[in-house]
């Protein structure tokens, strides 16, 4: 935007043009710095249905290990191996997204992360 | 001293390490899952159904080889949109090739870096806030 307007002549003299050039950086990154951060309305939601998700992957780990579940607000929404399926099942029953997650055997040994 | 202030307290009940839920988003797609936050992990690396029920193309990304105590597998990187405790950042993040990868990690690079984050195990307490917002004191 700043090189069409150095090409029409908008500027009389190169400090003008350094100028006009440093404020469209400065916006760019104001304008990215406020990208970052955002309040997150939805994922709050999530939080707050987090206790009663664990409480019920808690409660059944053991008769679905192996299995992808859809869970939504503590309910179990649709199960089974392939994970496809079961987001998809659960978006046909009108919860879309499910909160997805593989129940698998813990490590035998403790896990030290990556 | 620093004081820190921060946006929410969350309260990881699970013994099972500090399971958050995640959602991601990409191209007006989301899908939601519970991510286990791992302040030794490098990146943020996720199974490859999440990539796949937001419509990314996981092999489209750039395939990185990634280390763990027990070996390596391959991932390929994706710039995402990642919500959590409500602070939302855009990120770099890792899909895994394998299908069989069962884990869901939240690491430094695109998601704890943008992040001030205070933890009490004891109690199972998180708090956090995005780097940027408003603290007592920063210093």
């Amino acid at each position: 935007m700043v090189l069409d307007r150095v090409r029409s002549g908008q500027y009389s003299s190169t400090s003008e043009l350094v100028n006009a050039a440093v404020r469209s950086l400065l916006g760019d990154e104001r304008v990215a710095t406020e990208r970052h951060g955002r309040l997150d309305l939805k994922s709050l939601e999530l939080a707050q249905d987090a206790p009663a998700n664990l409480e019920w992957l808690n409660r059944n780990r053991t008769a679905y290990l192996g299995e992808w579940v859809a869970l939504h607000k503590g309910r179990l929404i649709a199960h089974g191996k392939n994970g496809l399926d079961v987001f998809q099942a659960a978006q046909r029953q009108g919860i879309d997204p499910p909160l997805m997650h593989r129940i698998v055997q813990e490590d035998p040994v403790s896990w030290g992360g990556w | 001293m620093p004081t820190l202030s921060f946006r929410i307290e969350y309260q990881y009940k699970d013994g099972r390490g500090i399971l958050l839920p995640v959602a991601l988003r990409y191209g007006g797609r989301e899908t939601d899952f519970l991510a286990r936050l791992d302040t030794g992990a490098s990146f943020c690396i996720f199974q490859r159904l999440h990539a796949e029920t937001v419509g990314i193309a996981v092999e489209s990304g750039v395939p990185t080889r990634v280390s763990t105590v027990t070996g390596s597998f391959l991932a390929y990187a994706h710039r995402v949109t990642l919500g959590a405790l409500g602070v939302e950042v855009e990120a770099t993040v890792y899909f895994a090739e394998d299908p069989a990868m069962p884990r869901d990690v939240l690491g430094q690079t695109g998601w704890l870096d943008r992040m001030r984050l205070g933890l009490i195990d004891h109690d199972r307490r998180l708090y956090l806030s995005h780097y940027d917002d408003p603290a007592d004191d920063k210093k």
